[in-house]
C-alpha cells in the first residue's frame, strides 16, 4: 500500500482546474447536474460511473419522498452541501493523522492502544476517508479494505461487477440521491475461504454544518469467507438539519458468513435514511447487528435477500429515542430458497417524548420450503409522553413455512424499581439498570469496546431522567 | 363478564352486507365477547371469498372484550379479515384470539390492529394469530400492528404460522388412525382451544358443530 504512486490523487490540487487552492473543497449548496458532474470530475472517474450518476440524478428528482412512516417534508434539498473534501487526503499510519481529527477520535473514547486490536483503521472525516491503515497479514491473506472512492480507482473491474447491482439507483428516493452524489464508505472484498479475526472498523463523522453525508459501501465476501465489519457514527450537535443517505450493499457468497454492525448516534438534527441491502447465497450467513440513538429522524430497514439454499439472515436491532427523536427502524427477510431461516430481535426504548417504531417484512416465496423465521420485538415506554409502534408484515406464500412473531410493549415494573431501590439505589440508577438488562442481549454481540461505549451512553441519556 | 354474541349473527347475514355497515365502529359499553367464524355451509352454495371488518372502540372506563376468530379454510376459501381495537379509556383490556387452519389452495389474510391513544392508560390488551397448515399451495399474510402513545400499558401480539407436526401426525396414525382421520383430529384440537372460551351454551355448540369433521372413516 505504502508502495502505490497515484498521480492523479495530487494532480488536482496541483494542476486541476477546479480545486480552489483552499485545501478543503465545498461543492456548491443544493444539487444539480453540474455539481454531479463536478463530483465525478474531481474524483477523477469513469465514464461509466459519472453516467450512472447522472442518470441517478434523473431518478431523485422524479421520485417522490415516501407516503408512510416519519415526515419527512422539513428536509431542505437545496440547502445542504453534497461534497465537502477534508482537509487532508488519506495518511497511512497513525502520527501522521492530523491533530484536530486525533482529539475526536479521544472524545468517542478510542484509546490509542485500542489501535492494536483493530485490523484496519477507516475513518471517515467529512466525506472521504482520512485516515486507512491495514496491517500486514490482512494484505497478505488478499483482503481488500479501502475507501470506496479508491475502490473504484484501484479495482475498477472488480468494482464495476458489484456495484449498484443489489440496490439499483431507482430503488427509493434516498438511495437515488445517494447513487448521484456519493462519496467515501468502504469496499471490503474478503477472498475464498480467508477468515478474518479481527472486525473491519469504519468510523464515520460528520463535522461540517449543514453537510450531507452519501457514503456508500460495497461488501464481497467471496465462497466461504468470514469477516466482521463495525462502523460507529457520531457526530458533533449544530443546529441546522443535515441529511444522511448512505447505501450499503453486500454479497455473500456461497458458504461465507458476514457480520455487519453500526452504532449510529447523530447529533439530533440529521436526518439518517439508509438504504442496506444483503444478498445471501447457499449457506451463506449474513449478521446485521445495529443501534439507533441518535438523529432526528432515522428510517432504516437492512435486509436478507436468502437466494441460496440454508441461507441465513439475522438481525439484531436497539432504537433508543428521546425528545423530538423518531427512530424507525427494522428489518426484511426475503426467503426465496428451501430451508432458509432468518431471525430478527428488535429491542426499543422510548422516553421524553420520543417514539420508536419497528417496521418489518418476513416474505416467504412460494419456493422456500421449509423456511424458518422468528421475530422478535420489545419496546418500553419509560413516560406518559414517549409512544411506539409495532408495525411488521408477513407474506407466507409457501405452505411448510414455519414463521413466528412475537412483539410487546410495557413500561418498567414496578416492581422491579421497588426491589432496587430497596437495595439502595436511587430511582434513576435502578432505571438505568433495568433499561441496560433490557437491551444487554444485543450488546453482548457487540465488540467489546463498542458495547462499553454504548452502555456509557446510555447511562449519560438515563441520567435524571426519573419523572 | 355478559355475553354478547353479535359477529356470528353479523356474519351469517353477510350475505347481504353492505360495506359501511361492515366497516363500522362498534362501541365497547360493557364486557362483551365477540366470536368471529365463517359461514361455510351455506346452502345457496359456498362463498368462496369473505372480507370482514371488525371494528371496537373503547371509550368507556374499565369495559373489557374479546374477540373469537375461529376458522377452518376448505379448499379454495380466501379469508381477508381485519380486527381493529382502539383504547381511549382508562383501565380496559381486550384479548383477541384467531386460529385458522388452511387447506389446500386456501388464503388467510389477517390485519390485526391495537391503538392505544393517550388517556388509555392502564390498558391490556394482548392478540394471538395462530394459523396451521394443513394443505399445499396456501397463502397467509399476517400483519399485528401496535400503535402506542401511552406508557402504563401492557401490550403484546403474537403471530404464528406453522405445519401440522409430524411427531403428534405419527403418533395418531402408530394408534391406527387413518391418515385423514388424524389430520382431522389434529386440525380440530388446535380450534378446540378456542371454542372452549366461548361462553354462551348454545353458540359454543353451533361452533363445535362448524369445527367438526363432517366425514365418514372407515
Amino acid at each position: 500500500m505504502s508502495k502505490r504512486i497515484d498521480f492523479r490523487e495530487n494532480y488536482k490540487e496541483k494542476f486541476g482546474f477546479n480545486m480552489p487552492n483552499d485545501s478543503s473543497f465545498k461543492a456548491k449548496k443544493g444539487l444539480s447536474e453540474e455539481v454531479v458532474k463536478n463530483i465525478s470530475k474531481i474524483k477523477d472517474e469513469p465514464q461509466w460511473m459519472l453516467d450512472y450518476r447522472l442518470n441517478a440524478l434523473k431518478s431523485f428528482q422524479k421520485k417522490k419522498l415516501p407516503s408512510w412512516g416519519p415526515n419527512l417534508s422539513n428536509i431542505n434539498f437545496d440547502d445542504i452541501y453534497y461534497y465537502l473534501k477534508p482537509l487532508s487526503n488519506e495518511k497511512k499510519t497513525w502520527d501522521e493523522v492530523p491533530e484536530s481529527i486525533k482529539t475526536t477520535f479521544e472524545r468517542l473514547g478510542v484509546p490509542q492502544a485500542e489501535r492494536e486490536f483493530l485490523s484496519g483503521v477507516k475513518a471517515q472525516y467529512d466525506s472521504e476517508v482520512a485516515y486507512s491503515s491495514l496491517v500486514k497479514d490482512l494484505e497478505d491473506d488478499g483482503v481488500i479494505f479501502l475507501s470506496t472512492d479508491e475502490g473504484l480507482r484501484r479495482y475498477p473491474e472488480l468494482f464495476k461487477e458489484y456495484f449498484g447491482k443489489l440496490i439499483p439507483f431507482s430503488d427509493n428516493k434516498f438511495a437515488s440521491l445517494n447513487s448521484a452524489v456519493w462519496s467515501g464508505g468502504s469496499f471490503v472484498y474478503i477472498p475464498k475461504g480467508v477468515m478474518v479475526k479481527r472486525p473491519l472498523q469504519a468510523y464515520f463523522r460528520i463535522n461540517a454544518q449543514r453537510m450531507g453525508q452519501f457514503e456508500r459501501t460495497l461488501i464481497i465476501a467471496d465462497e466461504g469467507s468470514f469477516a466482521q465489519y463495525v462502523e460507529g457514527c457520531t457526530a458533533p450537535v449544530y443546529s441546522t438539519d443535515s441529511l444522511h443517505a448512505a447505501v450499503v450493499e453486500v454479497y455473500v457468497k456461497k458458504g461465507a458468513r458476514f457480520r455487519y454492525t453500526t452504532i449510529q448516534n447523530w447529533s439530533n438534527d440529521v436526518y439518517n435514511l439508509v438504504t442496506k441491502r444483503a444478498k445471501v447465497e447457499e449457506d451463506g450467513v449474513m449478521e446485521w447487528i445495529d443501534g439507533n440513538l441518535g438523529s432526528k429522524i432515522t428510517m432504516k430497514y437492512p435486509s436478507c435477500y436468502l437466494i441460496g439454499e440454508r441461507a441465513r439472515g439475522e438481525m439484531l436491532s436497539i432504537a433508543y429515542a428521546s425528545s423530538d427523536q423518531h427512530q424507525d427502524a427494522g428489518a426484511k427477510m426475503i426467503h426465496l430458497a428451501p430451508n432458509t431461516s432468518s431471525r430478527i430481535i428488535s429491542k426499543s426504548v422510548s422516553i421524553n417524548g420520543g417514539r420508536t417504531s419497528y417496521r418489518g417484512m418476513v416474505e416467504v416465496a412460494p419456493a422456500a420450503k421449509n423456511a424458518k423465521c422468528r421475530v422478535e420485538c420489545d419496546a418500553l415506554i419509560l413516560d406518559e409522553e414517549s409512544a411506539s409502534d409495532t408495525l411488521p408484515l408477513m407474506k407466507i406464500n409457501e405452505s411448510s413455512a414455519n414463521i413466528e412473531h412475537e412483539a410487546t410493549v410495557s413500561k418498567i415494573g414496578e416492581e422491579k424499581l421497588f426491589y432496587l431501590t430497596s437495595r439502595g439505589l436511587t430511582e434513576s440508577e435502578a432505571m438505568g439498570l433495568i433499561v441496560s438488562g433490557f437491551i444487554e442481549p444485543i450488546v453482548k454481540q457487540l465488540p467489546m469496546e463498542y458495547a462499553i461505549e454504548l452502555n456509557r451512553l446510555i447511562e449519560l441519556e438515563m441520567e435524571g431522567s426519573v419523572g | 363478564m355478559k355475553t354478547i354474541l353479535l359477529a356470528i349473527n353479523n356474519l351469517i347475514n353477510m350475505k347481504n352486507k353492505n360495506i359501511e355497515e361492515n366497516n363500522k365502529e362498534i362501541k365497547v359499553i360493557e364486557d362483551t365477547q365477540y366470536v368471529i367464524i365463517d359461514e361455510e355451509n351455506n346452502e345457496e352454495g359456498r362463498i368462496l371469498k369473505t372480507d370482514f371488518n371488525l371494528k371496537l372502540i373503547f371509550e368507556k372506563k374499565g369495559v373489557s372484550a374479546e374477540i373469537l376468530g375461529i376458522f377452518n379454510l376448505e379448499k379454495g376459501k380466501e379469508i381477508k379479515l381485519v380486527t381493529s381495537t382502539k383504547h381511549i379509556a382508562s383501565n380496559t383490556s381486550c384479548n383477541t384470539f384467531i386460529k385458522a387452519v388452511l387447506n389446500d389452495n386456501s388464503s388467510f389474510d389477517y390485519k390485526g390492529k391495537i391503538l392505544i391513544g393517550k388517556k388509555g392508560i392502564q390498558t391490556n390488551a394482548f392478540l394471538h394469530d395462530n394459523v396451521l397448515v394443513a394443505g399445499e399451495n396456501t397463502k397467509r399474510n399476517s400483519q399485528p400492528i401496535l400503535e402506542i402513545e401511552a406508557n402504563d400499558v401492557k401490550a403484546s401480539h403474537g403471530s404464528t404460522t406453522g405445519r401440522i407436526d409430524e411427531n403428534q401426525f405419527y403418533y395418531l396414525k402408530s394408534r391406527g388412525l387413518g391418515e385423514e382421520e388424524a389430520k382431522d383430529l389434529i386440525k380440530e384440537g388446535f380450534l378446540v382451544s378456542l371454542v372452549d372460551k366461548i361462553k354462551d351454551n348454545k353458540i359454543r355448540e353451533i361452533v363445535l358443530n362448524k369445527i367438526k369433521s363432517k366425514r365418514e372413516y372407515l
